[in-house]
């Protein structure tokens, strides 16, 4: 018999690793809507962002400067990535997808040669439990849900409704156009990536202090993202975090009866039916974006 | 290059793998008895990739299910390892036609998604039920469950394993040849070229897309279930991602010639990353410098880019 | 007794979005005859061929072929009823030989063959020559030429040829035209889509000219009518549908 608090632990937790995932996933989501490309090294993203947290308060420098740091520091090689390896061969999607994975096993081993085999971790800078309907639930936690949402609605606002948002959406319809427009399509590409690398730098900090920070944490992100741009729809941010905070809640609330891996299983093996009965990709099959 | 030059070709590698083994030192025979096994491998991937145009990043799963089925097999029911070596391949078909089901449905960037949460999925089942599959630290079988024990009083481990292998990769090689010259494989080809054309013609290339990847599954299940019982050891590893986006690599590193090519860069790389083994962090390090090169030189070598073009573009 | 019709189009109409590419078209095709189909760039010719192969669906309106309704088949499943096309592009199978292209195509199980070899199809494209050559390395006319050779051998009761002189050399152009005219001993039926008028009036039982998606004529090709209607849709420009 499962206890009332814990049916409301686990919809909490699921909720705020949705909005987790919902951020790292958004970043894949953006790169996919405006250049039709999967950035495979996404994932490892999410663990530089981890990592260099863990630099930074080994190094004695405060969680506080990994919130700032880090974002900014996966944001540029992001934008490293996408100059000297992607933009090269002008975002064809096949050798970006073999580039991407490439580069996806060499920060792995990066990640490992720096973190070593084992898992590190960091403490919370603070964590008072806070009473949430009459059961007790970690503040820190609380805090990675709302910052992960509040950006995640500020990136889709942006995206909506600036001038940078309608960029992006213009070289997402027709890269060919704006460019006899006078836009510069690069320019916006790089943002896009800038945009995404930060995101996913950001996930990586804010999870950094209550994940175990280990080199492989980046491709379980991936797949996961995976498992959300399938269900929301690539390229649609709002369904990015619809689907994001349906498998974050699944996920939780089937882990009250299985295991972690076993309630990740199922949720891959619902992914994987939604994309059979919508044959996705396929010529009138369901929907591209 | 005429029919029969490409035929003496393509069996002039297992003529020399043949010819230059009474020669080898030790530690060569155990290195090409594995890639002769990788190279199986590789032949079946591109199957699935060279000639379908379908970019898969699950056929881990593929060799997996091989691997485990002969290896569980083994433990589980019985030490007998040609009923085993038919339960893998048996147990790889049938994750095959599960996979090329849906991979059938879909297209473009998706298959390679869908094929990539398929082989992730069973990694992780994999690790789930470690207490059955010992999980990543797997399995050490038994001596009499392996292939080389029956031949043990004649031959020493590491002949009748290169034996085994190099029987096995004339198999393999002779069934890509004779594919590749049938009415089947010419169709593989068409649904790679333009497969809404061939379904012009009245054809049903759902069909033959999962056929196809059913081939490719009982050519990576038999590498599969031959690593297990010629080398007495089953491990989640083998189901990882890593196994499934090397023969990537080998098949574009081979060159168009689908009788050779994988073979050949199933060579090349492995000599490659075990040479340089000792110099950086190993081969997870060569396989992802290589896979940005290859990136790099397919923009140059047309029958990649093609290749490439088909198997990730959407369809719209 | 008079030729029966082959495939009927009743009241088809296709919309892009806000687009109507086609527009109410009523169509008959007998069995035997080459019906030439002309209009202006944009009168949707492209689409009502596709609506006919089935790569598109009407939005509205039904598509019968001998006597049987089957505006909800595939293309696929059209081909096994004998209905074969060539695209506006032509698509062949770039990798395999010439040989093989026609191989493929005559096996593929659409009915009874006009055909009985490749080789005869080759000799009749008089591309006997490049039997083995690797199909990517045909000039453009050689691969129109193919595309219509595989399409004849597949097995054809209706043939939808989408503007198969364009991109001809002149030679080539006069030997489409024996081909087609060599058909008309076969029992099959043609619908041919050019926009060179004469071409297509020369060969032609019937015409029909399309406008702004509209059947905005049909009739015997040589009919003085059909004659004033193209003229008007082509010289002046107007929508003779309003």
């Amino acid at each position: 018999m499962i206890q009332l608090e814990y049916l409301g632990l686990a919809i909490l937790d699921g909720l705020v690793n949705g909005f987790s995932i919902a951020l790292i996933a958004s970043g894949l989501t953006i790169v996919f809507g405006i250049i039709n490309i999967v950035n495979l090294a996404h994932g490892e993203l999410y663990m530089l962002g981890a990592l260099v947290s863990w630099v930074l308060v080994s190094a004695g420098l405060g969680y506080g400067s990994a919130l700032i740091v880090a974002p900014l520091v996966v944001s540029g090689m992001a934008v490293l990535l996408n100059m000297l390896i992607l933009q090269r061969f002008g975002h064809e999607p096949g050798p970006t997808m073999l580039a991407t994975f490439g580069i996806l096993l060499i920060i792995q081993q990066a990640g490992l040669a720096i973190l070593g085999p084992a898992p590190r971790a960091i403490s919370p800078p603070f964590n008072p439990p806070v009473e949430v309907g009459g059961f007790s639930y970690s503040g820190f936690k609380l805090f990675i849900g709302l910052a992960s949402l509040a950006t995640c609605l500020l990136v889709s606002v942006i995206f909506d409704k600036s001038r940078l948002g309608t960029l992006l959406r213009a070289v997402q319809e027709n890269r060919l156009m704006v460019g006899s427009l006078g836009i510069d399509a690069g320019r916006v590409i790089m943002i896009g990536f800038a945009l995404a690398g930060g995101l996913a730098g950001l996930a990586g900090a804010l999870n950094s202090p209550v994940r175990q920070i280990h080199f492989l944490m980046g491709f379980d992100a991936l797949v996961a993202s995976f498992v959300v741009v399938v269900l929301g729809g690539m390229g649609s941010l709002r369904g990015t975090l619809t689907a994001a905070v349906a498998l974050g809640l699944l996920e939780s609330l089937t882990a009250l009866f299985l295991a972690p891996t076993a309630s990740r299983v199922v949720s891959m093996l619902i992914a994987l039916s939604y994309v059979a009965v919508r044959r996705l990709g396929q010529a009138g099959g369901g929907s591209r974006s | 290059m005429n029919g029969l030059a490409r035929t003496i070709v393509t069996f002039s590698i297992p003529a020399v793998l043949a010819c230059i083994y009474p020669i080898l030192p030790e530690y060569a025979k155990f290195f090409l008895a594995r890639v002769m096994i990788l190279s199986v491998y590789a032949y079946g991937y591109a199957i699935c990739f060279q000639m379908l145009g379908m970019l898969s990043l699950g056929h881990a799963a593929l060799f997996a299910a091989g691997m485990y089925g002969a290896g569980l097999y083994t433990i589980y029911a019985s030490p007998s390892p040609l009923s085993a070596l038919l339960m893998g391949v048996a147990a790889a078909l049938a994750f095959s036609l599960a996979m090329g089901l849906l991979s059938t449905r879909v297209g473009g960037p998706f298959l390679t998604i869908t094929t990539l949460l398929a082989a992730q999925a069973l990694y992780l089942v994999a690790l789930h039920f470690n207490e059955i599959t010992g999980g990543e630290q797997g399995i050490v079988l038994g001596r009499e469950a392996t292939l080389v024990w029956p031949l043990s009083p004649w031959l020493g481990e590491s002949d009748s394993r290169y034996l085994f292998s190099l029987v096995t990769l004339v198999i393999a090689v002779t069934g890509v040849w004779a594919l590749s010259r049938s009415r089947l494989g010419k169709l593989f080809i068409a649904v790679r070229d333009d497969e809404e054309k061939l379904e012009s013609l009245g054809y049903n290339t759902a069909t033959l897309k999962l056929l196809g990847f059913a081939l490719s599954g009982v050519y990576s299940g038999t590498a599969g279930a031959l690593q297990a019982l010629l080398y007495s050891y089953v491990g989640a590893g083998y189901a990882g991602i890593l196994n499934s986006v090397e023969p990537v690599l080998w098949v574009l590193v081979g060159g168009p010639l689908i009788q050779v090519g994988p073979l050949l860069g199933c060579m090349l790389v492995n000599i490659i990353a075990d040479l340089a083994r000792g110099m950086l962090r190993g081969h997870v390090l060569i396989v992802g410098l290589g896979l940005v090169l290859i990136a790099f030189a397919a923009g140059r070598l047309s029958w990649a880019y093609r290749l490439l073009r088909r198997s990730t573009g959407l369809v719209s | 007794m008079s030729p029966s019709q082959i495939l009927s189009l009743r009241g088809v109409s296709k919309f892009f979005g806000g687009v109507q590419a086609v527009l109410d078209v009523y169509l008959d095709v007998l069995e035997g005859e080459m019906l030439g189909l002309i209009g202006p760039n944009g009168a949707g010719k492209s689409t009502l061929a596709k609506l006919i192969l089935g790569s598109l669906k009407p939005s509205t309106g039904k598509v019968f072929f001998g006597g049987r309704d089957i505006t909800g088949l595939s293309r696929r499943e059209r081909a096994g009823l004998g209905i074969a096309g060539t695209n506006q592009f032509p698509r062949v199978f770039s990798s395999l030989t010439l040989r093989e292209n026609l191989e493929i195509s005559l096996k593929s199980g659409g009915g009874k063959h006009l055909f009985e070899s490749v080789a005869e199809v080759a000799e009749l494209l008089g591309l006997s020559g490049l039997l083995e050559a690797q199909a990517s390395s045909l000039s453009h006319g050689q691969r129109r030429l193919l595309e219509i050779g595989m399409a004849l051998v597949s097995g054809s009761r209706l043939l939808v040829l989408d503007e198969p002189s364009q991109g001809l050399t002149g030679g080539e152009v006069e030997r489409l035209a024996s081909i087609l005219t060599g058909l008309s001993s076969k029992r099959l039926s043609v619908i041919l889509i050019d926009h060179r008028v004469d071409f297509v009036k020369s060969l032609s039982g019937r015409v029909g000219v399309m406008s702004k998606g509209r059947m905005v004529a049909l009739g015997p090709a040589g009919d003085k009518g059909v004659a004033d209607v193209i003229e008007e849709v082509y010289l002046r420009g107007l929508d003779a549908g309003d």
